[in-house]
């Protein structure tokens, strides 16, 4: 039997007349490590909030762990674990007074203490939490999130704020969540951590999934980039997979055959003894799916490249 | 409901944090240790209001009847500003600090988060009550109360009716500052009846019984029956006749009680907007 953990199709939700999530459907597998990807405004926020119980969905189906997160709550909240975008906490309790009173609201929880070293808090203990920094802060919400051990993590920009250094710690305990099996479907929009860290991603803009697959899927579907410096003359040439585009010096392809239209363009250059000053070649990354497909200019038209480039 | 493998105290945790009950006395917990962190809170929530209710009863001591007026009035002023007022910062504080929300992530169910959050200030306000009677009758050497009973109904259904309205007013409270302005003129509503801020038997009849409607009307008349064993009018009600006097005053209550549900239903709210 497919394992889904997480079942949304043709999600819509809507605040009032503006409808924030406009038919998303996702599948994730128990085990994997999901990130919603896109900008603010995207429709991030909402779709996780919906999965997560805290929102009704205006139309479309939600199921988690087979349960609705609305109808369910009760049965569904002690196998998930949460953590909001914006932290969640009485300013004046102490790190450790927070935790204790979390753990008389968590099935069978962790020992506080296990929690706090797990995120690297436990020489905090005894600060009030707005004394916190924004990175600690957050870490504190992790732990909170993992208390009971769930089945199904959602985390909401879980590094926003972070130091490189939280960033990277935050990461290694959702992988290692996710080797002990815990299904995570998390927002953000680092693509650097899309791309280390999620099996899947999806790519969300004004409220559709405009791409979904691996992050290298994701990656692949987009045209690889070649640029240099506009030579005095001749102009330069066309290539058959590319399209050339010139901003001030600069000249860019944007093609789907790397390695083709390079050796094309290299013995172009080398026929005319042109030295093509500041020359680069590059795949696509994760940071051009993202700007290409949340441009708002140019709606739809990765999507279909994506299909034919197929 | 539980039907988990596990055995032994793993299983008694497990149903223990999934309990109603359980979950209150967590977030009582979470409001005390509040308390304790902030002494401009206890103070302005706790102390005080007991001080200056102290300070408004001490004129009365050895006159049974205006003393208990007195207490009561007091108790009714106590209820407003304490549980209705205070109570009102408190849903909008654990708002703005997104602690409802982050709540309701987890196991309570909202009744439960509600109950829980305003658990701390209806203790508050039932110790000072208490406080209340005790030094009357010890101190004041007022009268024992006949119907204690009759006077736990007031103070409960009496906080439970200003709950219920904080949590509609705290929908539209972005701060204690704002509180101060948002719950006067509830708190006004709430006190204009013969018994708490006006006096009994000198208004005009018909105005005497329209105002006995609102909150603190029948609140202070509980207070009175229950604590004198006698109605205004100075006529001996055995515990009967006691029951049958508090009837109309339980169903206002009740009445205002089943409004305010419905208010803080319709309105009450569980993030910031735009957070």
């Amino acid at each position: 039997m497919e394992d889904v953990v997480i079942d949304v199709a043709g999600l819509r939700h809507s605040y009032g007349k503006f409808e924030a999530v406009r038919g998303v459907s996702l599948r994730i597998h128990r085990g994997e490590l999901f990130a919603l990807l896109g900008t603010n405004g995207a429709g991030k926020t909402t779709t996780i909030e919906v999965l997560e119980g805290l929102q009704t969905a205006t139309a479309g189906r939600v199921r988690v762990l087979g349960l609705d997160p609305v109808r369910d709550r009760t049965t569904l909240r002690r196998r998930t674990g949460v953590m909001l975008q914006h932290g969640g906490f009485t300013g004046s309790l102490t790190v450790r007074e927070t935790v204790e009173v979390w753990r008389r609201l968590t099935v069978r929880p962790r020992p506080a203490r296990e929690v706090l070293e797990l995120v690297e808090l436990a020489d905090r203990e005894t600060v009030a939490v707005d004394q916190l920094s924004g990175g600690e802060g957050r870490r504190l919400e992790l732990a909170l999130a993992v208390l009971g051990r769930p089945e199904v993590l959602f985390l909401d920009e879980p590094t926003t704020g972070m130091d490189p250094a939280s960033r990277r710690r935050t990461w290694d305990i959702v992988r290692e969540l996710q080797r002990a099996g815990t299904t995570v479907l998390l927002t953000t929009h680092y693509l650097e951590e899309a791309e280390v860290l999620a099996d899947r991603v999806a790519v969300l803009r004004g409220g559709h999934v405009v791409a979904t697959g691996t992050p290298e899927d994701v990656v692949a579907a987009l045209p690889a980039r070649i640029t240099f410096r506009l030579p005095a003359e001749p102009a330069p040439p066309d290539l058959p997979h590319a399209t050339r585009s010139v901003r001030g010096d600069r000249v860019s392809y944007q093609t789907r055959d790397l390695q083709g239209d390079l050796a094309r363009l290299l013995s172009w250059a080398a026929a005319r003894q042109i030295r093509l000053a500041g020359l680069s070649a590059r795949p696509a990354t994760l940071e051009d799916v993202f700007l290409d497909l949340a441009a708002d200019q140019q709606p739809r038209v990765p999507q279909q490249e994506r299909e034919t480039a197929r | 409901m539980s039907r988990t493998t596990t055995t032994g105290p793993a299983t008694a945790a497990r149903d223990r944090a999934t309990r109603p009950t359980w979950q209150i006395l967590a977030l009582l917990r979470m409001e005390l240790l509040v308390l304790r962190h902030n002494w401009t809170a206890t103070g302005m929530s706790v102390v005080t209001p007991l001080l200056v209710a102290i300070l408004l009863t001490s004129g009365y001591g050895g006159q049974p009847v205006p003393g208990v007026r007195r207490v009561a009035t007091v108790s009714a002023v106590l209820l407003t500003f304490v549980v209705h007022h205070h109570l009102t910062t408190v849903y909008a504080a654990r708002r703005q600090e997104m602690v409802l929300k982050r709540l309701r992530t987890g196991l309570p169910a909202d009744r439960t988060i509600l109950l829980g959050t305003a658990s701390g200030t209806l203790l508050t306000f039932l110790g000072q009550a208490l406080a209340l009677v005790l030094y009357a009758v010890v101190v004041l050497d007022l009268p024992v109360p006949v119907n204690p009973l009759i006077m736990l109904v007031a103070l409960l259904l009496g906080a439970a009716v200003m709950a219920a309205y904080s949590a509609a007013l705290s929908a539209v409270t972005r701060s204690s500052e704002a509180a101060m302005l948002t719950t006067l003129p509830s708190m006004v509503v709430f006190l204009a009846a013969p018994g708490a801020l006006l006096p009994l038997d000198t208004l005009p009849p018909a105005l005497d019984r329209i105002l006995w409607f609102l909150p603190t009307g029948p609140f202070t008349e509980l207070l009175r029956v229950g604590w004198l064993g006698q109605d205004d009018q100075g006529n001996g009600l055995d515990l009967a006749a006691s029951v049958v006097a508090a009837l109309p005053a339980v169903g206002v209550l009740v009445g205002w009680l089943v409004l305010g549900l419905l208010a803080a239903r319709q309105w009450f709210r569980w993030e910031p907007r735009n957070g």
